[in-house]
């Protein structure tokens, strides 16, 4: 029988850093992102402090500094050229290797003889080779592949759901909310038929469960059913949302800065929007600061004609930010969400169409074109910002190991 | 007859084809030290190949206390002894 496996690299960004200075190993270490210092990738040790995903430095500060918590600054060179690393060595194992993410893969296997052992075997291989732990979730399709990967975690690495009586019991332990795919929204329409497990949700009637999810619903609860049908292809957009966001460095008083920040935020969503093949069609913009040394949010959104064009949405997003600005604010935080989001191709053109959001669009991607090819920051729009006043600084990024000559790591003799 | 140039773009020797036998697993490092039992001097580039079994005899890259350093493993070295292998150094590069 085909089966799926999808492997996951273990806090990737951290591991990464800990397979040239293995120093960090048993410590707490967070990685932050570059430009803004929010966590986005935490050692165990860190996690066990309390320490959040997508938490911003300025909040998990103090537990950095009581319990020594090495801070990083992303260095997504590194990542990268480590995540290709992975993907060949998964390529030795698996015909057919699908890189759903930079620490993700699904891999498919024609048949699923002694299949545990040879993912046993692949997890120890990439662990030799490249110093990276990883996951390994078995199972007749890609839905139950992910939940495997999630589970196997905590255990021994591998986790095969290949058999149905395994699979049903985890099935039946698992809250719906964490099953790929099911927002919380989701989960919310669910709830008043009483399913709360995923156990629950494969035994609902496939009527019940199309009418309140849709066609995709259906689709994922064939999947965790056992029934293979999201094809390598056919994976559902795993984006529901964009968002960028950023804290600053210092406070931002001024609307002018904070109005620059979010068209550069919203040149970024939009362009990785672009890249997705989708169109948003909510926009949200929202700022934070403190008050009585408590953070504090406030934001707003507005429906538009789906769009992935740049200056349409940066014009919005200074629409919604005039609406909010309060002046003499501390601002600390801004962000911008791209929602409703849709395949670009199928959106509905809107009805008095002048040729101009095509001309916008095809502008849109001559900037991503030549912003890929030039390097980040080449072209930018009107209200885009140059300088980097509001960005924090960038505290101490690894050197970048395996890309870079003048990067190499030195190793002293032992004696 | 002729020949479109790029047909013969993969014509030479390469020294990654000889240097390099697990592009995945291969590192390049920098020795910081000269250790004259390991043949290493200060500033030779080292290629690293993770994947290579030790062995006694081999120069390796060990984990001690949290450090990567480089040392050959003695006659006696065997895999249980406790060392924590980083990787092999398979080639050492160095100008004359």
């Amino acid at each position: 029988m085909p089966a799926f496996a999808l492997v996951d690299c273990n806090n990737f960004f951290v591991s990464c850093e800990r397979a040239f200075r293995p120093e960090l190993e048993g410590r707490p270490v967070i990685v932050l992102s570059n430009n803004d210092g929010c966590v986005i990738s935490r050692s165990e040790e860190a996690k066990a402090l309390g320490i959040g995903m997508g938490a911003p430095f300025f909040e998990v500060r103090a537990i950095v500094i009581e319990h020594k918590v090495a801070s990083i600054s992303a260095n997504h060179e590194l990542y990268v050229d480590m995540s290709r690393r992975v993907c060949s060595v998964l390529a030795r194992h698996a015909p057919v290797v699908e890189n759903y993410s930079i620490d993700e893969s699904f891999l498919t296997f024609p048949d699923d003889h002694k299949l545990e052992a040879r993912a046993h075997a692949m997890r120890a291989e990439v662990r030799r080779w490249t110093g990276l732990p990883v996951a390994v979730g078995l199972a007749p399709t890609k839905a139950l592949a992910k939940l495997g990967s999630d589970k196997a975690k905590k255990g021994s690495g591998v986790l095969s759901l290949l058999d149905a009586g395994i699979r049903e019991a985890l099935l039946d332990e698992t809250p719906i909310t964490h099953i790929w795919g099911i927002a919380k929204r989701s989960a919310l329409r669910l709830a008043p038929y009483g399913i709360r497990t995923a156990g629950d949700f494969t035994r609902a009637r496939d009527a019940l469960i199309q009418s309140t999810l849709g066609i995709g619903g259906l689709k994922l609860a064939h999947e965790l059913r056992g029934t293979s049908c999201l094809t390598l292809a056919g994976v559902p957009a795993a984006r529901q949302s964009v968002t960028v966001s950023r804290s600053f460095g210092k406070p931002v008083y001024g609307f002018e800065a904070l109005n620059s920040a979010l068209a550069t935020f919203a040149a970024r969503a939009a362009e990785r929007a672009r890249r997705h093949g989708l169109r948003a069609g909510e926009l949200g913009v929202h700022f934070g600061w403190r008050e009585d040394d408590r953070p504090v949010m406030d934001g707003d959104s507005v429906r538009l004609a789906p769009t992935n064009d740049t200056p349409t949405l940066i014009r919005a997003a200074k629409a919604l930010a005039e609406r909010l600005f309060v002046e003499g604010r501390p601002y600390k935080k801004a962000g911008i969400v791209l929602g409703a989001l849709e395949p670009a191709d199928t959106a509905q053109s809107e009805f008095f169409d002048d040729g101009s959001a095509e001309k916008s669009t095809r502008l849109s991607k001559m900037v991503d074109r030549l912003n890929a090819e030039l390097g980040p920051y080449t072209l930018r729009y009107g209200g885009e910002k140059s300088s980097t006043a509001w960005s924090s600084r960038c505290d101490s990024q690894s050197p970048c190991w395996t890309t870079r000559w003048e990067d190499l790591k030195t190793v002293r003799p032992a004696v | 007859m002729f020949v479109a140039s790029e047909d013969y773009n993969d014509v030479g020797l390469k020294l990654d084809d000889r240097l390099i036998k697990r592009p995945a697993a291969t590192f390049f490092l920098r020795a910081a030290g000269s250790e004259p039992d390991a043949d290493i001097k200060d500033g030779d580039l080292l290629i690293v190949d993770r994947a290579e079994p030790p062995a006694p005899g081999k120069v390796i890259v060990a984990v001690v206390h949290g450090e990567m350093l480089t040392r050959r493993l003695p006659p006696g070295w065997r895999e249980d002894d406790g060392l924590e292998v980083w990787g092999v150094v398979t080639f050492v590069i160095r100008a004359p």
